[in-house]
């Protein structure tokens, strides 16, 4: 008989800080209630976890935060269902548990040196957050860095709080985009796409990392493509329904790939050779 | 009933080709010699394919929704139990009547192909012959030997009140006898309610201990077209998924709620189930009530309103004023 | 057959007695009468009345390894005060008895996924290591029976601790582990004789040879592929029930869900199927399989593709469940059939 701990039991984490970023999303801040664990538990950008509200259900979210800042961690929760509403009714205090972290993540080793461009959409910002503040914090491992930044009105930003802390680190330009201005928006109005291809970044000994909804995905890869990103220096993630996280549930695989295990962040190399069923 | 296969294939063969229906839904044969297989087809040259014989069980009114949804007139071949199941569709206004061209066939009722296995116990290797009428030629390592249909009926079958399809665009051949057990189709379910409740309970729980929660029931079922069924509600999280006695009650008692009045008694439910659960005898007893308190039947009149579809001031008030 | 251990033969008058005595230290399970019709395997307790004879049963024994529900752990209280309870390990000594070699077989593409592939999962693993299987040699094929057209046989000994044949008065007993041997040392078996051994391998060869492979299975796994008008027929009349996933003896997939009791509350697995509209459906409302012509595409790819990429064996031991309880009689062997005859 093995005693050995269940794949699927989560750790208890306190709910310490919640952001309002826009008038759906959330981001959370939970510190694990096992100190050891707190101080122990580490993770790379890219990768993901299982978020618990007792009761109600477990999802899937990416850690929105970099481990270079310990002690806590970060996702933040698009409210579209049951469990995300769940979350939208927590206050700090609150405990939820975590599983995790699970997946691949993004290939920072190999981006050392590099310029680095990111490419953002909605919600879609978390995960490049996590990397890009990982980035920020060690930057003089990595190159050049632009970050594209768009949604749909600029109360669909997130993270507005960091944009001058992004703007203002060295050799970084911030690029925020709306499709649709308010009466205080002097920036950029127009889609992610066309302001990639009017700011033309460089892709020679670039990496292209892009997160987003499906339609700025689409528009944006021809874009890059022209500008010379070859299918290997474009990096995304993909997104599945993901129920344990950890392979054996069966249900997110893309033909023989496995999301929770070979995923969430692919190359569009990668991608292109997979089953187009996502 | 030969006859009735060649109707069936010359009227889809002429409302294909004169373009009045874009689909025909039928029967074909299956992968073995007692089943057929639903068939879809589209093309004139494609009808051969469609066959009429004691093994054509299905009710093909589960297609039908999605099928109009794709556009187009679309003809089914129905039994009685199936035209039945369409006229409720109509009546629940998920098929425009205009839409769906009934063929209707008469029905001397369905073999039960459990009932076909030699000593063994297994239909491996069986070959079937049917005459075009009653009579199957069964041949097996046992031997061969000779069942009627009517021997071998499926106990749905056998009840049934309406084997001649109460509405059809084109009747197909002629209204088929009575079945044997039409005379008393409630005789085993009014058996069953007349046990004490406590007997009832333990019964129906023991047969619902059984279920695993294919769903297969609900998705053969043409009534059940819920887009989202009452059990996979997430919020508000109605029941479990869990499949304890008491979740997997309250689905086959919540869908027997949802089915009182509106069920047509296909008997597919049953026959889908492969845990040998008698769900049919439970939408039998709420038709019984429903019979005795309303004096409906389900799916014989499109222009009717199912009971529990409406109100009015004189229905039956049963423990009410009237009972006390 | 293994000639490690001696061959026994137990006569059937002293069958019941084996049984009982193997419950004073084990669980037993075995296949018991639901109905006229159904067999399922079933815990059994004193005076076990088990139906031996005839085809396979109508469900198989996955449930006793991956129940159709199962308690991952359990949470009380809340705020600070929130603990969780890890659900207590199911390690109960149990003997699992009749079990066909399609089933068996199955077990191990089970443990691909629950021991192997990752980290092994300790609920499986409690009660796959806890857990004897006594298997019955198949003299009579059920209609929808393929095991030989995918690589097995009905005396096919792959993942069984003991095979006992049925030999009318009296079952020959062929033990292949040591739990086995163990579990038979309880039986009051005697030596097996030459004509026994000859009995035994004649009844074999004639329940194989009532199973010809009904398509060429390397043909079949080259073949199947991403483009095929097969999907969308099949998908045709699809009614997306479970039938076919909760009978099959290697579908495994699990979706977990939370229950909220009196004083807290309970997280369990249950199981689930690619066939279900909703499996892939996500929360803001993308579904990446939105018709049954993925959903099929899915099921038999992963079937007869991904998990023959992965573990070099398919997923389907031929046990036929899915073929006779289909709804609307999709036969995989047609649809197998049908690709291993597209030539190279």
């Amino acid at each position: 008989m093995t005693e050995d701990r269940s794949l699927y039991l989560p750790n208890l984490a306190v709910i310490d800080r919640i952001a309002q970023e826009t008038w759906d999303t959330k981001t959370f801040r939970a510190v694990f209630s096992d100190p050891g664990l707190r101080d122990a538990f580490t993770y790379h950008p890219g990768q993901f976890q299982e978020v618990s509200v007792f009761g109600v259900g477990e999802a899937t979210f990416c850690l929105a935060s970099t481990p270079t800042r310990s002690g806590y961690i970060e996702f933040s929760a698009k409210r579209v269902g049951a469990l995300t509403s769940a979350l939208h009714e927590l206050s700090e205090g609150d405990v939820v548990g975590i599983r995790g972290p699970y997946g691949n993540w993004f290939p920072h080793e190999e981006m050392r040196g590099k310029r680095l461009l990111f490419v953002g959409g909605g919600i879609g910002m978390a995960p490049l957050r996590s990397l890009l503040n990982y980035c920020l914090d060690r930057r003089s491992d990595f190159g050049h860095i632009d970050i594209f930044y768009g949604a749909r009105t600029p109360g669909d930003l997130c993270y507005t709080e960091e944009f001058e802390a992004w703007r203002n680190a060295p050799d970084v330009n911030l690029y925020l985009a709306v499709d649709k201005g308010d009466e205080r928006w002097t920036g950029y109005v127009g889609v992610i796409p066309r302001y990639v291809r009017e700011v033309a970044p460089k892709a020679e000994n670039a990496v292209a990392i892009t997160c987003g909804p499906p339609v700025m995905i689409k528009f944006t890869l021809p874009e890059l493509q022209q500008l010379g990103f070859t299918d290997e220096q474009i990096i995304t993630t993909l997104e599945m329904k993901m129920k344990c996280g950890v392979g054996k549930c069966g249900r997110c695989n893309i033909g023989h790939t496995y999301v929770c295990l070979d995923g969430p962040v692919f190359t569009y190399a990668q991608i292109r050779r997979l089953p187009q069923e996502f | 009933m030969r006859a009735l296969e060649q109707a069936v294939r010359d009227k889809a063969r002429e409302l294909l080709a004169s373009g009045q229906v874009r689909q025909v839904l039928g029967y074909q044969t299956g992968s073995v010699p007692f089943r057929t297989a639903p068939a879809f087809i589209q093309a004139p040259e494609d009808v051969d394919r469609l066959v009429w014989n004691p093994f054509c069980t299905n009710n093909l009114a589960v297609y039908l929704p999605a099928a109009v949804r794709a556009g187009g007139r679309v003809a089914v071949v129905a039994k009685g139990c199936d035209a039945r199941s369409i006229v409720t569709l109509i009546q629940e206004h998920q098929v425009p009547r205009e839409r769906v061209v009934i063929l209707g066939v008469p029905c001397t009722g369905m073999a039960e192909t459990t009932r076909l296995a030699g000593a063994d116990g297994s239909l491996h290797g069986i070959a079937v012959t049917w005459d075009g009428d009653g009579t199957l030629g069964l041949s097996d390592a046992d031997g061969a030997r000779s069942v009627t249909v009517q021997d071998v009926l499926q106990e749905r079958c056998r009840l049934c009140e309406h084997n001649t399809p109460a509405l059809a665009d084109e009747m197909l051949g002629e209204a088929a006898p009575p079945m044997p057990g039409a005379a008393e189709p409630f005789a085993a379910v009014q058996a069953l309610a007349n046990r004490p409740v406590e007997e009832r309970r333990a019964y129906w729980r023991a047969q619902v201990e059984r279920c695993i929660r294919c769903y297969a029931c609900r998705a053969a079922c043409p009534a059940c077209y819920c887009r989202t069924c009452f059990m996979d509600k997430a919020a508000p999280r109605w029941a479990s998924k869990a499949n304890t006695a008491d979740e997997s009650w309250m689905f086959h008692a919540g869908r027997a709620f949802h089915l009182a009045g509106r069920c047509v008694e296909c008997g597919e439910c049953e026959r889908v189930c492969p845990m040998g659960i008698p769900i049919s005898a439970l939408n039998r007893m709420l038709d019984r009530e429903v019979r005795e308190r309303f004096g409906y039947r389900a799916g014989l009149d499109p222009e009717s309103v199912p009971p529990l579809g409406t109100f009015r001031p004189e229905d039956p008030d049963p423990g009410g004023a009237e009972e006390r | 057959m293994s000639d490690q251990y001696p061959q026994r033969i137990l006569p059937k008058a002293a069958l019941r007695r084996w049984l009982e005595r193997l419950l004073v230290s084990h669980r037993l399970v075995g296949p018991v009468a639901d109905t006229e019709t159904v067999t399922s395997y079933r815990p059994v307790g004193p005076e076990p009345m088990l139906r031996l004879s005839g085809p396979r049963p109508t469900v198989s024994p996955k449930a006793h390894l991956l129940p159709q529900t199962e308690t991952l752990f359990t949470f009380q209280g809340s705020g600070p005060a929130l603990a969780l309870t890890a659900a207590a390990p199911d390690a109960t000594p149990t003997v699992v008895f009749g079990v066909r070699p399609c089933d068996a077989r199955a077990l191990r593409r089970l443990d691909d996924v629950f021991l192997g592939r990752t980290e092994r999962d300790v609920h499986y693993e409690n009660r796959r290591q806890a857990t004897v299987l006594v298997g019955l040699a198949c003299a009579t094929p059920s209609w929808g029976c393929f095991c030989t057209s995918v690589g097995g046989s009905p005396a096919g000994t792959e993942g069984l601790d003991m095979l006992l044949t049925d030999l009318g008065d009296r079952y020959h007993v062929a033990v292949l582990t040591p739990p086995g041997e163990e579990l038979a040392a309880s039986a009051e078996t005697v030596e097996a004789t030459a004509n026994d051994a000859e009995a035994v391998r004649a009844q074999h060869a004639e329940a194989a040879a009532r199973m010809p492979p009904e398509f060429e299975l390397e043909a079949a796994l080259r073949n199947v592929r991403w483009e095929a008008p097969l999907w969308a027929q099949v998908a045709e009349r699809c009614l997306a029930c479970g039938v076919c996933s909760f009978l099959c003896p290697t579908c495994h997939c699990f979706d977990m869900q939370d229950e909220v009791t009196p004083d807290g509350g309970v997280r369990f697995r249950c199981w689930d199927t690619c066939q279900f509209s909703e499996f892939t459906q996500m929360g803001a409302g993308h579904n990446p399989r939105p018709t049954q012509t993925e959903r099929a595409r899915q099921r038999v790819s992963h079937k007869f593709k991904y998990l023959v990429e992965e573990f070099g064996r398919a997923g389907c031991t031929g046990c036929g469940r899915c073929v006779e309880r289909c709804p609307v009689n999709i036969d995989i062997r047609a649809i197998l059939r049908e690709f291993a005859g597209e030539g190279q």
